[in-house]
């Protein structure tokens, strides 16, 4: 029952653990049991908080042993990408320099707030280094695997949530997203990953990356587990300059609206030109289920990827000049050289970047004035291997490192709200994700699209079949 | 900031594509009063 539960979605553990059928003590225990067993291989956690686990676990059964409300994640195993700050850990960022750094002093607010709903936080997880990264390569803790196919990347930057949720290790992780850093290992290891809107869910307690751009958000195996979790965390907090004053909106109580009424298009264009077939089929099935005929067009997405290309440069560069002075050969020599390239950007380029945001904002907001629902391809390509370097798009060999976020940067640069969703084809042993993307502050309406997907078998996130 | 032997080449790659991404940008025109200190809120 424990290992059946364990595959399943985190509202089912919940459930389990509500009604007596486990305790959340059996469950905690053997979730350490499985990231003892499975870790190895995956490259997925970086710290395993075992201790806090089983005393948090104790808590939860001895409030139902009380009749306490035990929250909606009562008991449901969590973890979190290793930039998130977790009381008495240095918050590692993928970094070997931040190890140096004092343990935190407290939990992200995230976490404190999954927690507040009943979740068990299991421990910290691998990621690119600095979150500079599409790949899930480490230079200091390995790369994280994908769980489909080890000799395969994850994705990136969270890469580490990617392989922890995809090898059934926890229902549910925490991962950022800069540029793509949640939609990319979405797609890579087959999974439901949610990037809020911009200034949605509080930043506070987690290491920064580009703070413009810098989201939080879940990967999980199910929509409904991404709304759960994404409703735990909503919530104003003033320590994040960035939090809009937008009311909690949660998204559990229309998941099961569907779809009918929604007005869903496609993107052509940019989204479709650099993409291989294995892209362009993913988005054709998902348009063929929603009955989404229309093609629009996104104008200056092209310039909207090479802007937040360059802000990406300029601010991430800005925020490790002192450490590119003190301990460059403590950076990931991949990491470090983009960032010194970084320092050398001019500024007219950054300020062009930034003014050409608001003018694409415009055309987004006009574009949703016509549609509800936008798809488009996650990743140009399923996941390469791990040690490839290159792959050609649209005829043109290009880095991977750099490239794979070809199709998420346009949208997280305007801080739209993405689902990606994992599809399948028949006789291929890796996934590809689709971006269902909706207007700035509506979650809410693509979380429902996903969920109707889910409903129909279109899309779907098994734990990989590992020994 | 020291520029080492090792991580010339990467740099100037990273340049170059930096570069080739600010082309597409440098040429949207746009009016000297639109938006000078842009300050972006979603």
């Amino acid at each position: 029952v424990t290992a059946a539960l364990l595959d399943g979605t985190a509202h089912a553990i919940a459930a389990a653990i509500r009604t007596g059928a486990v305790s959340a003590r059996e469950i905690a225990q053997a979730t350490l049991a499985r990231i003892e067993a499975r870790n190895g291989a995956l490259g997925a956690f970086t710290e395993v908080t075992a201790k806090r686990a089983l005393a948090r676990a104790d808590a939860i059964d001895a409030a139902r042993a009380s009749g306490a409300n035990l929250g909606p994640l009562a008991g449901a195993p969590f973890a979190v990408k290793n930039l998130f700050d977790i009381a008495g850990l240095p918050t590692r960022a993928g970094s070997k320099i931040n190890r140096d750094r004092p343990p935190s002093k407290a939990d992200a607010t995230v976490i404190a707030r999954l927690e507040a709903a009943g979740g068990v936080l299991v421990g910290a997880l691998n990621m690119g280094e600095f979150a500079y990264d599409f790949t899930g390569r480490n230079a200091h803790d390995g790369p994280s695997r994908n769980p489909h196919d080890l000799e395969h990347m994850t994705g990136g930057s969270s890469g580490g949530s990617g392989a922890a949720v995809a090898g059934g290790l926890v229902p549910v992780a925490l991962g950022s997203d800069t540029n793509g850093s949640i939609r990319v290992p979405s797609s890579f290891c087959g999974l439901f990953g949610l990037k809020p809107t911009y200034g949605r869910l509080s930043r506070v307690g987690t290491f920064p990356f580009v703070a413009s751009l810098d989201h939080v958000g879940p990967l999980a195996r199910s929509a409904g587990d991404l709304a759960l979790s994404y409703d735990a965390m909503l919530g104003r907090d003033d320590w994040d300059s960035a939090q809009a004053d937008k009311p909690a909106a949660a998204a559990s109580p229309t998941l099961n609206d569907g779809v009918t009424g929604l007005r869903i298009a496609r993107l052509g264009g940019y989204f479709a030109r650099s993409a291989d077939p294995s892209a362009i089929s993913a988005v054709d099935t998902i348009a063929r289920a929603l009955k989404a005929d229309r093609v629009v067009e996104l104008a200056g997405a092209d310039r909207a990827r090479s802007a937040a290309y360059l802000i990406t440069m300029v601010e991430g560069a800005a925020l490790h000049f002192a450490r590119l002075r003190e301990r460059a050969q403590d950076f990931d020599p991949e990491v470090r050289d983009r960032l010194i390239a970084g320092t050398m950007v001019p500024g007219a380029w950054a300020a062009q970047a930034q003014k050409f945001r608001r003018q694409f904002h415009a055309i987004a907001l006009a574009l949703f004035r016509d549609v509800d629902i936008l798809l488009a391809p996650a990743t140009p390509c399923r996941a390469p291997r791990l040690e490839q370097t290159t792959f050609v798009l649209d005829g043109r060999e290009m880095l991977v490192r750099p490239n794979i976020g070809l199709f998420t940067q346009p949208i997280s640069f305007i801080g739209l709200p993405v689902v990606a969703v994992p599809v399948w084809t028949e006789g291929e042993k890796l996934p590809i994700g689709v971006q269902i993307i909706a207007a700035p502050w509506r979650e809410d309406l693509a979380l429902r699209v996903a969920r109707r997907l889910e409903q129909d078998s279109v899309v779907r996130a098994p734990v990989a079949p590992l020994s | 900031l020291t520029l080492t032997p090792e991580s010339r080449a990467q740099t100037i790659a990273h340049l170059r594509i930096a570069a080739e991404q600010a082309e597409r940008l440098l040429s949207v025109p746009f009016d000297d009063r639109q938006e000078p200190a842009p300050v972006f809120t979603p």
